[in-house]
């Protein structure tokens, strides 16, 4: 009789506990959510910029109304961005889930010095970003050791110029990304790797499957959601990227490495077109939000298929 | 034949990590003569090795530099270890807090799925108003408002991987606890934290490492007095003397050893930081 | 089939000695158990004989081919794990068919062996369902057929009836037994339990720390076991083993160890040649139709396994006796039967 009561006032005090806790985070969340949201969303509707000389406040004396938002579907600028920015990802994306995916399978055996070679393939991905964009934009210099090495097979390559010509740019950010994030690649890939169940590998090679066979039929199947934590992850960083572009060449030669962050940050600082930047911002916020809800709503339906099924 | 092609495959790919990092040092080494040079003339060892790189950095005076530096090394990494250790503590209490609260009784279920969106959206989307309403609350070139932006973009990271945590851990431990009437804040720092403690090192450890590596932030919300070092190093230049490539690299290089350190030391757990909890080592 | 021959079988690891030295014989179709506590080496030994570990000395051969250096995927050997190793992200079809398809053998050849194999094991109902839904019985004749479908000319099993409860076990046994008669294997079983392998085997195989104490059949094991180790290891309970300098009995050496199983003592009077001795009642366990007395002998316990009927109360003074030609005589210093 006394027992339920007792336990009640526990989970009332736990429940209390527990509400107290996350004040914090929403207050938090609220500071860098909702109120700039609601700035954001103000500013955008307007043609303020702080050269201006008002304060953001008083935005409401440029009203612009929807004037940002059509912008942005006639900017070619924008739209070439846009596709830059792609097209890198298509290119880093795929390499580095490769070149991850074979270092996984080489280390899956036995290395010698396995310990010290782990780390130090995975020392790239801790380097400061913006940090190892300033190393190679010293190895891409003309006269950095990247055509010192080059100049040993093919005589002309200290003529070669990698920051300056629009095309060999593109590569120069490619290869740098590539460097900096194929070892996250090899570190999830390796440690899903690892974890499919070592006697199931043992019993397909007793039945007579070959490494390779080993590998498609026993590692792969089951390394599905690891690959696409892994893809989605990188996927979603790289389309972010800014650092290391923006200290290799700030997004030159003319726009040739000028990702979306790059242009918007252009925009900011260079054309000071705040309210326009704060559009595009929405914008890229609604699109994410529909994106990520779409795909969240199909991986809880297919959930609960599965639970079904089962 | 293939044990030997992979472990070539292993060495070589090794040997390409290091590779860019060894020609860091080495322009670490060299003097402003060897920075750049006409064709043929550089190498890739320095031949007049030098510490004036890192003795100007820090002092802002050396043989070889015409002018001196105006502002020393000193502060900007003095900068990033506050701003960074600062911005850890915010993320790590805020976020534990809340993943205790979300794990074990289940309030507030919408706080993970907000944090996660947080960490899609590009900086550049949310920064403007942000650097709005931090120059209109006088944050601008501050370490207390860089810390805060820095604990709260990091928060996503601490409450997923301390969620986990906490969910993984059995309630019984916590259930003896009450039985023996302890109130839920006792049993919470008295019982639980000790228990997660680890996990708690080792998610400050990779949030610190996230936050000492920032660049963008760094570069919109601060202007002279608290650049990080990121945002010093790549803006490191004189009048006279031009792009100081020696120095910037012998800072770079300095930069770049506290979080490689710290990630090698944690790097059983950079699997589960890296995709929130979801996959363990 | 094929006889495995296992000449001076060595697995040395950094600090110890996992299986040393090992001679044994395996003939065709025989059904063969390694039998031994955890550590023996009697994993570590399958795992060698399958190919998944490499001898540091010695040589494995099958029908008088060696096959030391033979990797694992080409010794046709079938190997049924301990927790089954099924694969559950696929169907029981793709497992049963999985050695086949790794052969890229034709698909209605295919298809056919395995329909035929589902039958054998009465899986047919659950062909096309994905394996991590099956029972354990389902599982372990599933692992059973996926391996024996690729007609193996060895069959290993690593304790496959330990995952399975009491009741299950025993029925699994007999039909372990009729499986191995009807496929006509050479079926090397691997076990820590020894009722399992007296029951089952044709020949045992003793093992204790990396060492072959005894391979011989049951009934040899059980009635003149090679040294002390075989002697309490085998038979349930374990042979009584008492030095003689407390029991004084003649005809054996003064320091010798004397070993006499508990189903061979009775209470009464000793005839002549008999060995006897006076002890005392001290606990009587009751175990289906028959009665285990522990007796206290001059501090010495010694079981004796009596019929229902006899009447026993603790504390009670009885004669033991044992026939002379139920003991058996060890050496006290090695152990070794005499």
């Amino acid at each position: 009789m006394t027992e339920a009561p007792v336990q009640t006032e526990l989970k009332r005090q736990q429940i209390k506990m527990a509400n107290w806790f996350t004040v914090p985070s929403h207050v938090l969340l609220a500071f860098i959510v909702i109120f700039p949201l609601i700035m954001q969303v103000y500013i955008s509707l307007t043609w303020w910029t702080p050269m201006d000389g008002e304060p953001w406040y008083n935005a409401y004396m440029s009203f612009s109304w929807f004037d940002n938002y059509i912008e942005i579907f006639r900017d070619a600028d924008l739209w070439a961005a846009i596709w830059r920015t792609l097209l890198f990802v298509a290119i880093c994306v795929p390499i580095e889930f490769a070149l991850g995916l074979l270092l996984a399978m080489a280390f899956y055996e036995k290395v010698p010095l396995q310990n010290v070679l782990y780390s130090v393939i995975l020392i790239p991905m801790m380097v400061v970003p913006a940090i190892a964009g300033y190393t190679f934009y010293l190895i891409f210099q003309q006269t950095g050791p990247l055509n010192i090495l080059l100049s040993s097979v093919y005589p002309g390559a200290m003529e070669i110029n990698w920051l300056n010509n629009v095309t060999r740019a593109f590569a120069a950010v490619v290869i740098a990304d590539i460097w900096q994030w194929t070892p996250l690649m090899f570190l999830i890939l390796y440690a899903g790797l690892m974890s499919v169940p070592d006697d199931q590998m043992k019993a397909a090679a007793l039945l007579g499957a070959s490494g390779w066979q080993r590998f498609t039929k026993i590692a792969f199947p089951r390394m599905k959601a690891v690959m696409t934590i892994a893809v989605a992850l990188r996927l979603i960083e790289c389309l972010k990227i800014f650092d290391p572009i923006f200290v290799m060449t700030k997004g030159g030669p003319g726009v040739a490495t000028q990702s979306v962050s790059l242009y918007l940050y252009k925009q900011t600082f260079g054309d000071n077109n705040w309210s326009y930047v704060a559009a595009i911002g929405l914008a890229i916020l609604i699109l994410l939000s529909v994106i990520a809800g779409i795909i969240l709503s199909r991986s809880a339906k297919s959930a609960a298929a599965q639970a079904k099924a089962a | 034949m293939i044990r030997f092609l992979r472990i070539a495959f292993v060495l070589v790919m090794a040997l390409l990590c290091i590779a860019p990092l060894l020609w860091m040092l080495s322009m670490a080494f060299k003097p402003p003569e060897e920075w750049t040079s006409a064709a043929g003339q550089i190498t890739l060892l320095p031949k007049n090795p030098t510490f004036d790189n890192f003795i100007y950095a820090f002092t802002g005076e050396a043989a070889g530099m015409v002018v001196s530096l105006d502002r020393t090394a000193w502060w900007p990494f003095f900068a990033s270890l506050l701003t960074a250790t600062v911005g850890t503590i915010i993320a790590v209490v805020v976020g534990t807090m809340a993943a205790y609260a979300v794990s074990r009784h289940k309030v507030s279920q919408g706080l993970g799925l907000s944090f996660l969106q947080l960490r899609i959206f590009p900086p550049l989307a949310v920064m403007i108003p942000v650097m709005i309403m931090w120059a209109y609350l006088g944050m601008i070139d501050t370490w207390w408002g860089l810390a805060l932006i820095y604990g709260i973009v990091t928060l996503p990271f601490s409450f997923w991987l301390m969620k986990a945590y906490f969910d993984e851990l059995p309630r019984e431990i916590e259930e003896a606890a009450f039985v023996e009437g302890c109130s839920p804040w006792r049993t919470f720092t008295r019982i639980t934290l000790p228990i997660v403690r680890p996990a708690i090192a080792s998610t400050a450890l990779f949030i610190f490492i996230l936050n000492w590596s920032d660049y963008l932030v760094a570069l919109l919300l601060t202007r002279k007095e608290w650049t990080t070092i990121p945002v010093y190093m790549n803006a490191l230049a004189t009048a006279v003397n031009g792009e100081l490539f020696g120095v910037k690299a012998a800072v770079g290089l300095l930069a770049i050893i506290p979080p490689v350190i710290l990630g090698i030391s944690i790097q059983r757990f950079l699997v589960r930081g890296l995709t929130f909890g979801a996959l363990k080592q | 089939m094929a006889s495995i021959t296992l000449k001076r079988l060595t697995k040395r690891f950094a600090n110890q000695t996992a299986v040393a030295e090992m001679d044994m014989e395996i003939e065709n179709g025989k059904f063969v158990a390694i039998l031994g506590p955890s550590g023996c080496g009697k994993t570590t030994t399958m795992n060698m004989i399958a190919g998944l570990e490499s001898p540091t000395a010695g040589t494995i051969s099958f029908n008088g081919k060696d096959v030391t250096a033979m990797p694992a995927t080409q010794r046709g050997v079938g190997f049924v794990f301990q927790n089954y190793a099924i694969f559950t992200h696929m169907t029981v079809d793709q497992n049963l068919g999985f050695g086949l398809d790794v052969r890229n053998v034709p698909k209605p050849e295919r298809d056919k062996k395995v329909t035929d194999m589902a039958a054998f094991m009465a899986l047919e109902h659950r062909l096309y369902q994905k394996a991590s839904g099956l029972s354990v019985n389902e599982l372990q004749k599933l692992a059973i057929g996926r391996s024996a479908i690729v007609e193996p000319s060895i069959f290993l099993l690593d304790e496959p009836l330990s995952n399975l409860d009491a009741a299950f076990r025993e029925r699994m046994r007999s039909e372990l037994r009729l499986l191995q008669r009807r496929l006509k294997q050479t079926m090397v079983y691997v076990t820590h339990d020894q009722i399992e392998a007296m029951g089952l085997a044709d020949k045992i195989a003793v093992m204790n720390l990396g060492v072959l104490q005894q391979y011989a059949s049951p009934q040899d094991l059980y009635a003149n076991p090679a040294n002390t180790f075989v002697a309490k290891f085998i038979g349930a309970p374990s042979m009584n083993i008492i030095s003689n300098e407390i029991i004084c009995a003649s005809g054996f050496g003064a320091k010798d160890l004397i070993g006499f199983r508990p189903e061979n003592v009775f209470f009464g009077k000793p005839g002549v040649g008999d060995i006897s001795f006076e002890a005392q009642v001290t606990f009587v366990e009751a175990v289906s139709g028959r009665k285990i007395v522990h007796l206290d002998f001059k501090g010495e316990e010694v079981l004796a396994v009596l019929g229902r009927h006899v009447s026993t109360t603790v504390g009670q003074k009885v004669t033991a006796v044992v026939s002379r030609t139920d003991c058996r005589s060890f050496d006290s210093t090695t152990g070794k039967a005499l």
